[in-house]
């Protein structure tokens, strides 16, 4: 079966994800300067930055196994 | 980094000579191993083409996290306390803009062979202003980054020696064994010393955190401290602080992944797969090196309350002395860590002189002076030229001119300036080669003129505002003229993704 080729660039859901994930990691959405409570010293907001932070890890993980596939390699297997 | 440990003297010159005898037998060990490196520009320059997942990671690696990474980020972290929490943040972004355009590069760069980035910004727009105004820019990016990574290392190793080793004898020991090995092996030598490297450092970065948890007291002794005389360093950011967060956020994500020494990279994936398994690493990097040292900075805060910002400079170093009296796994630990900055300053110093030197070979000379001469000789006058600037960038580390010193300090907001032809070029095709040139030059222009007046409007960082005006023009101009229909035909041709598209149409 010929395999599917993608690029991340072409997908509007990366677009969105990303759009979105990038939106939610800068913290405009805090009241300013609020802190409390904290969590193991951190504050609120901190660990919700750092949630959003592995999102976009774990999102980047999706789009690379599932949303690329240039094909580049099987090409060079041909060769 | 200036710093002085107490700790280190002998002991600090045998971890450091140890080190430069293990990267010189690496080097060695990749020219044996591949005799005719210094004959093909592909095997000099990009390993044959031909790194796998841990090696070509751990280059990616030492792209993006140098000794400054462990040495600067904790006293910024001290200072503005949970608002540089975007020091991950920043690096994750790096791999997402990466997504945008590594994929269609890549093969890009298999179909055509690539080597540089000013290759590729070559093949799409064949405009000898393009190609050497982006080369220009480059080399320019490229020397500011490794005169600061030269900076570094002196102050470094004398710090790291309690002086026993002056300035400038440090600068010049490691710099020989960094050419030493680099012309040996090539992109090889360095990649190997890049994953050794990289290990030594995320060794460092670990001890340091776990030594600062056990014996300085952990996140909540900080918060409290912050609680009491620095609320806002525990507050969500706002204002300023926030428009630096954004910029922060977009000016290193794009700054960082057009690293040219980052963007030639992607050409030295073995595979697909392997570029793949590189960036999924990567992804999840900035927890384990930005994260932990950013701990280590707010640690600092109830270690060491009420520093001066120049003595905020000094903490990693008083850090690292606290933990070396501890007792003699720490101060081994320690002795190791300053090793690993040191290791990593070299790791990242020596990426950005092997692509410096690709440019002169292959840009340049290559293209413009001498086409026809033996590959051989591209690589000896690469290497050659990039030696003199080496010495030119060492004379002003030494003797730094008293005025425009600021013409040293530009360097994202230069080489950011390049993405536009770099990123556009691969998926628009009436993209106008004029309006890539004007907006290239205006955008440097503004940017340089922004950073000397120390000008900033709205808080936006001058990079970010050269970069709009350079996105306008290359925009505006493409949209008003689009590009001849040879131009086009020839962007079809190049960049029709998949490529079997392009041979369809032309059918």
């Amino acid at each position: 079966m010929k395999k599917r080729i993608t690029e991340p660039v072409k997908k509007p859901a990366v677009w969105i994800g990303f759009g979105v994930l990038f939106t939610l990691v800068t913290p405009w959405y805090f009241p300013a300067g609020s802190w409390s409570p904290l969590f193991w010293g951190i504050p609120y907001w901190a660990l919700i930055i750092i949630a959003v932070s592995l999102a976009l890890s774990i999102f980047i993980t999706w789009v690379v196994l599932c949303q690329w596939d240039t094909g580049a390699d099987e090409t060079e297997d041909e060769r | 980094m200036n710093m002085e440990l107490a700790f280190g003297g002998w002991s600090g010159i045998l971890v450091l000579g140890l080190y430069g005898g293990l990267m010189l037998a690496v080097g060695l060990f990749a020219f044996l191993r591949h005799r005719g490196v210094r004959e093909s520009l592909d095997e000099y320059y990009l390993g044959g083409r031909g790194l796998g997942a841990m090696v070509l990671f751990f280059t990616f690696f030492a792209t993006q996290y140098s000794g400054n990474t462990v040495v600067g980020y904790p006293p910024t972290a001290y200072r503005l306390g949970y608002q540089y929490l975007v020091s991950v943040p920043f690096f994750i972004m790096i791999i997402m803009v990466y997504l945008f355009f590594a994929p269609r590069l890549y093969s890009l760069g298999r179909r055509f062979s690539l080597l540089t980035p000013v290759d590729w910004i070559d093949l799409r727009f064949r405009s000898k202003r393009v190609s050497v105004l982006a080369a220009i820019l480059m080399l320019y990016g490229l020397g500011n980054y490794l005169l600061e990574q030269f900076v570094a290392i002196g102050q470094g190793v004398s710090g790291l020696t309690g002086g026993t080793i002056p300035y400038q004898v440090g600068v010049i020991f490691f710099i020989v064994i960094m050419v030493a090995y680099s012309w040996l092996g090539g992109m090889r030598s360095v990649a190997y010393t890049d994953t050794i490297q990289g290990l030594a450092l995320l060794f460092g970065v670990f001890t340091l955190l776990i030594g600062s948890l056990i014996y300085l007291g952990g996140l909540p002794s900080a918060a409290a401290t912050m609680a009491a005389n620095a609320p806002q360093k525990l507050g969500a950011p706002t204002g300023t602080a926030l428009t630096t967060w954004f910029c922060l956020l977009v000016l290193v994500g794009i700054g960082a992944a057009i690293y040219p020494h980052a963007f030639q990279r992607i050409f030295s994936a073995r595979s697909e797969r392997t570029l793949k398994r590189s960036f999924i690493r990567m992804a999840y990097m900035p927890f384990l090196t930005a994260g932990v040292v950013f701990m280590v900075g707010i640690i600092g805060i109830s270690a060491f309350p009420d520093l001066t910002t120049a003595q905020s400079e000094q903490l990693v170093g008083m850090l690292a002395n606290a933990l070396a009296n501890q007792n003699a796994f720490f101060y081994w630990a320690m002795v190791l860590l300053f090793g690993g900055v040191i290791a990593a300053i070299v790791s990242t110093a020596d990426s950005v002189l092997l692509t410096f030197s690709s440019i002169i070979s292959h840009d340049l000379y290559g293209r413009y002076v001498a086409p026809d001469a033996s590959e051989y000789r591209k690589i000896l006058v690469g290497k050659l030229v990039g030696v003199a600037a080496v010495v030119v960038l060492v004379l002003i580390a030494w003797y730094p001119p008293g005025t425009l010193y600021q013409i040293f300090v530009l360097k994202f907001e230069v080489l950011i300036q390049t993405a536009p032809a770099l990123i556009l070029g691969l998926y628009w095709r009436r993209l106008n080669t004029q309006a890539v040139f004007v907006g290239m030059l205006a955008g440097t222009i503004l940017a340089a003129a922004f950073t000397f007046a120390g000008y900033r409007p709205l808080g936006v960082f001058s990079g970010l505002w050269g970069l709009s005006l350079n996105l306008l023009l290359c925009v505006g101009g493409s949209l008003l003229f689009g590009a001849s229909p040879a131009q086009r035909e020839r962007a079809e041709e190049i960049i029709a993704f998949p490529p079997s598209a392009a041979a369809a149409r032309a059918v």
